[in-house]
């Protein structure tokens, strides 16, 4: 598992449903200022504007910029036609850009542009520019999924960030093995007790004694094998200590299980290794020690954002629905049934 | 212990039965499928046997007689535009290894019955991942031969 970090991509070309207002520039704004609304999140987005090139406009085209963050610019091309009244806007795309790779600012990024690309209606009104247009963006589901994959890794890092009171800078690409350690040090955060994959064996050393022979008989009768242990985890060249916790490896096995208790036995306080498996590749962690993220860490502006995961998540999958759905669209209980019935092969295709 | 339940963080493939129901509208699917994407932001995988059935079910009927050219192009678009916006496992290497080990330790007339998932765990176990099933004993059979370097097939059953 990887991600992608969206990184000045190709603009978003918006559908517009109805003009509102005219959108004709006649000179520089005097309101400095931009409204995204997207009525069915209940919610919009208020941008300052930060640049107007138009230095094409002759040619059709004015650009403007307007701030996310600090970091992070909305780029809104506008394309139309010039006369002596001024520029008329007849379509505009959307492009993205961050001067810096942090997660708040791409998780602003990636919730704004989620928001615009599931929402059913988009109003966007600039009045300095006279804009004022309903439209609505047509990108494809799966780069919409991708979006709110990354709007979630995002999340999870300004987590750990806020948590660890470390500051990470994302790389364009994140890798997989960088992706598991945000999920684990997510939920050693947020949940502390948890279950993850376990594959391989925890090897654990001990001396050899007959008392712990005698210990690890009993132990070994226990379907699990639990060890306290202390975790640190490396994400993007920052070290990240989770501090004191347990590893339970549950349906457990123990590798050479009668050598190592002959070991034991030898009682000369030997090194012995005992190697500890799961039959099931499970293990629970037990982070107690972990990081805790501070009450009230978000301000509200950054809250309204989080609020809206469950509304964005929904209104995609109702699209992924209404798209399986179409695939049988138009057929009857028992054209239905003929269509995805299964293949079959006659027998003589499996005779050896 | 072959079978295993998903953990969190398993990404799972929808066997070719759950594709048809969540195709029907069936409202367990619609949940479960909102439950996969509320956890892990992403919709469960195809794997390419399920894509060739659901194909192959619109060939079919196009053979027959029973539905028109126009009407197969429209769903033929449609299973490609839905397969294109999940994951898409492809029956490389790994799987078609995985599938011959399965396949050779079946007797005939369970590789008869269920050739169309062996394939399909197959490429799942080669890719990484779990199965999302309504049935858990179609599968039980194909865990119980694994070969070690997959000895662990996590299942998911999604119920009616």
């Amino acid at each position: 598992m990887s991600t992608v970090v969206a990184e000045n991509e190709a603009p978003v070309t918006a559908e517009i449903i109805s003009v509102l207002s005219a959108g004709v520039i006649v000179e520089p704004p005097h309101d400095l200022s931009m409204e995204i609304s997207v009525p069915n999140f209940g919610g919009y987005f208020h941008l300052e504007l930060t640049d107007l090139d138009d230095s094409e406009i002759e040619d059709g085209r004015v650009v403007v910029r307007a701030a996310v963050d600090t970091n992070a610019t909305m780029i809104l091309t506008l394309l139309g036609e010039s006369d002596q009244e001024g520029f008329h806007t007849k379509r505009f795309s959307f492009g993205f850009e961050s001067a810096e790779k942090t997660p708040e600012s791409d998780f602003r990024l990636a919730t704004l542009r989620a928001a615009l690309s599931l929402s059913n209606e988009t109003r966007l009104v600039a009045s300095g520019l006279g804009l004022d247009h309903l439209f609505r963006l047509n990108e494809p589901l799966r780069d919409i999924s991708d979006m709110l994959k990354l709007r979630q890794t995002m999340y999870q890092l300004m987590v750990i960030e806020r948590a660890t009171r470390r500051r990470f800078k994302v790389p364009s690409f994140i890798q997989g093995e960088d992706m598991e350690t945000i999920s684990f040090l997510f939920h050693a955060i947020t949940e502390r007790a948890f279950g993850w994959p376990f594959e391989g064996t925890l090897t654990v050393s001990y001396e050899a004694s007959k008392d712990l022979a005698i210990r690890l008989e009993q132990v070994n009768q226990s379907p699990d094998f639990s060890y306290p242990f202390s975790q640190h985890k490396s994400l993007f060249g920052v070290e990240i200590s989770l501090g004191l916790g347990a590893i339970t490896i549950i349906n457990k096995y123990i590798e050479n299980f009668e050598q190592v208790l002959v070991e034991l036995r030898m009682n000369d306080g030997h090194t012995v290794a005992l190697k500890v498996g799961s039959r099931i590749g499970l293990a629970h962690y037990n982070m107690r020690d972990a990081p805790r993220l501070p009450a009230k860490v978000w301000n509200e502006d950054l809250q309204i954002l989080i609020n809206m995961e469950g509304q964005l998540d929904a209104a995609l999958v109702e699209r992924y629905n209404a798209l399986a759905a179409s695939t049988l669209e138009g057929l009857n209980d028992e054209e239905r049934a003929a269509i995805t019935e299964r293949p079959h092969l006659g027998e003589e295709a499996f005779v050896d | 212990m072959p079978l295993a339940p998903p953990l969190a963080e398993t990404t799972l493939v929808v066997d070719t039965d759950l594709f048809t129901h969540w195709r029907n509208h069936h409202p367990y699917v619609l949940d479960q499928v909102a439950n996969y994407f509320r956890n892990l932001k992403e919709f469960p995988a195809l794997t390419s046997m399920t894509v060739f059935e659901a194909i192959s079910g619109i060939e079919k009927e196009l053979v027959k007689g029973k539905i028109t050219e126009e009407q197969a192009h429209r769903y033929r678009a449609r299973i490609e535009e839905l397969s294109n916006s999940m994951t898409q496992l492809a029956f490389d290497k790994a799987s078609a290894t995985i599938a011959a080990y399965i396949y050779q330790r079946l007797a005939q007339s369970e590789r008869n019955k269920h050739w169309r998932d062996i394939f399909i765990a197959a490429t799942a176990l080669g890719h990484g991942y779990g199965i999302a099933t309504t049935n858990r004993r179609d599968f039980e059979l194909i865990a119980d031969h694994l070969p070690d370097s997959n000895s662990i097939l996590r299942l998911a059953v999604w119920k009616q």
